[in-house]
């Protein structure tokens, strides 16, 4: 408990009716916990709410229950959110900015220093292959591109923990292995990581643990090894067998 | 770490992300040339032609800020949360109320600089104006009203921003947000209009009726913009208002922005950012 980075506890969550529309309900009596150090695999197919317990991590949007401690605190407070990265799952931001102006804010933004934030903005810029377009604006970035400068900045404050909302859209296969390469460097160090992901080769090569999600409902939360009968299934085959009886 | 510095980097992205668009560029470049324009246009006037000259710069400088307000500042908001800006901003250490108060900050800096630099043309041309005429087509160009009449047009235009950041926190999208702005600037201008109209055609017995207190009321929340309109004392050499009435005008605009910035802020940190 003490070592919790994520506590997610018996969280709904229903999106209202909207004019022509009904009500969602996109999850519902979730609950999973992060340990510190460990990476948790957030898989299920189109709709089943993967995106949605990001966002409630993040506090973009509230649940109907139930209750959310990210590293010891309550989700609400700004505060904690200095030592989280966040990699939104498109990549996306003020048009007109560069790679360098962004980089700055999300530097200042965590209270780091000019000479933090030039390092720190070196470090992962060159690490990503973008130090050289560090100056051109982001809306001339490919799809790849802004995946890279977002992940930048969401590790430009060295932060604890990482919820990365599907890491590996939009790159090539040279980028998706520079990525994963570079999460199982991240792993390494002890951050904490949650992602979700449609590629299940990736979630069994990153994740220690795993939750599936179908509809809003936990089909399975444990281990990546129990998931997959200590390794007699493949990720893919183990999915497949536990959306079986609800189909998507 | 404080709240202003976060503030401070949020309205510098939004500030440098403004001073980029083409269309703020074109904005700019167009409104110079209207200003221009003003060395010709006082050719078409015989008599009062600083009056002329004087009415025809403020007026582009306030068309200039209201296309900005319309054309920009009201989709700020809505083009962060339509492509998911909104998320790469907010997933930092802000508070929503940080983020309404950065782009306001950040939008009202942009407009200032738009003024200060119309401003500064509309001087000079001004000036050139008053050069290049007999003193008796152009006797009086006092300074402090000129900047005073300039300052007036900046705060009207922050209060309409404070609203556009209200109306933001209100309701979703761009369109709603154009349409819900553009009724209120439309009630503010008409309201001094019908309050003048029901005041003539009542008698004095019926003077402290109602419909006089309504349209009283509703004046706290479509604040009458003429009263910040110094352009008249611009030409004179003393100045129309009394400090006293100045510095409350200011004040009560000042007040009234803080509000509504105040009410956005509350507003936009119960929303659900789906």
């Amino acid at each position: 408990m003490r070592d919790c980075v994520i506590i997610f506890e018996n969280i709904s969550k229903t999106y209202p009716k909207q004019l022509g529309g009904e009500a969602h309900r996109a999850l519902k009596d979730v609950s999973f916990r992060l340990q510190k150090g460990e990476t948790l695999g957030l898989i299920g197919p189109n709709g089943a709410g993967k995106s949605t317990s990001i966002r409630l991590l993040l506090d973009f949007i509230r649940p109907d229950q139930g209750s959310i401690r990210l590293l010891g605190e309550q989700a609400g407070k700004p505060g904690i959110r200095r030592r989280i990265g966040y990699l939104p799952e498109v990549a996306s931001f003020p048009q007109n900015l560069t790679c360098m102006d962004m980089m700055r804010f999300a530097g200042e933004t965590c209270g780091m220093s000019e000479l933090d934030i030039a390092d720190s903005s070196e470090k992962w810029l060159k690490r990503l292959s973008l130090w050289d377009a560090r100056k051109r604006l982001l809306h001339s970035f490919s799809k790849g591109m802004q995946q890279r400068a977002s992940f930048a900045m969401a590790l430009i404050h060295n932060p604890d923990l990482l919820v990365l909302d599907e890491p590996m859209s939009g790159l090539d296969p040279i980028g998706r292995a520079e990525i994963v390469g570079l999460m199982q460097e991240l792993k390494a160090q002890n951050i904490s990581i949650l992602f979700c992901s449609h590629l299940l080769n990736d979630v069994e090569r990153l994740a220690d643990k795993t939750l599936v999600l179908n509809k809003g409902e936990v089909l399975f939360y444990g281990d990546l090894s129990e998931m997959t009968n200590h390794g007699k299934e493949t990720v893919e085959q183990a999915f497949l067998r536990l959306l079986g009886g609800q189909p998507s | 770490m404080n709240a202003m510095q976060r503030i401070k980097a949020l309205g510098r992205i939004m500030f440098i992300d403004g001073m980029r668009r083409h269309a703020l560029i074109g904005l700019v470049i167009l409104s110079l040339l209207a200003e221009a324009f003003g060395l010709l246009f006082m050719d078409f006037f015989g008599h009062d032609v600083g009056r002329a000259s004087s009415d025809f710069l403020f007026s582009i400088m306030w068309m200039a800020g209201l296309l900005f307000l319309f054309f920009h500042a009201v989709q700020v908001i809505a083009w962060d949360e339509e492509n998911g800006a909104i998320y790469a901003l907010l997933s930092r250490p802000i508070s929503r109320a940080e983020y309404v108060l950065g782009v306001f900050a950040g939008l009202a800096l942009l407009l200032f600089c738009l003024h200060l630099l119309l401003g500064t043309v509309a001087y000079g041309t001004l000036l050139l104006i008053k050069q290049s005429l007999r003193e008796t087509y152009f006797p009086v160009f006092s300074m402090p009203h000129f900047v005073l009449t300039w300052l007036g047009i900046v705060v009207m235009q922050w209060v309409l921003l404070a609203a556009i950041m209200l109306f933001s926190g209100m309701v979703r999208g761009g369109f709603p947000v154009l349409l819900l702005t553009m009724a209120y600037y439309g009630i503010c201008s008409g309201l001094p209009v019908v309050r003048a109209s029901v005041s003539q055609h009542l008698s004095p017995e019926q003077s402290s009726s109602g419909l006089t207190y309504f349209l009283q009321a509703l004046t706290t929340v479509f604040p009458d913009f003429s009263r910040l309109d110094f352009k008249d004392s611009v030409l004179s050499s003393q100045l129309l208002f009394s400090n006293w009435h100045i510095a409350v005008y200011f004040g009560v605009a000042g007040l009234y922005i803080a509000l509504a910035i105040v009410f956005a802020c509350q507003l936009y940190a119960r929303r659900d950012l789906q």
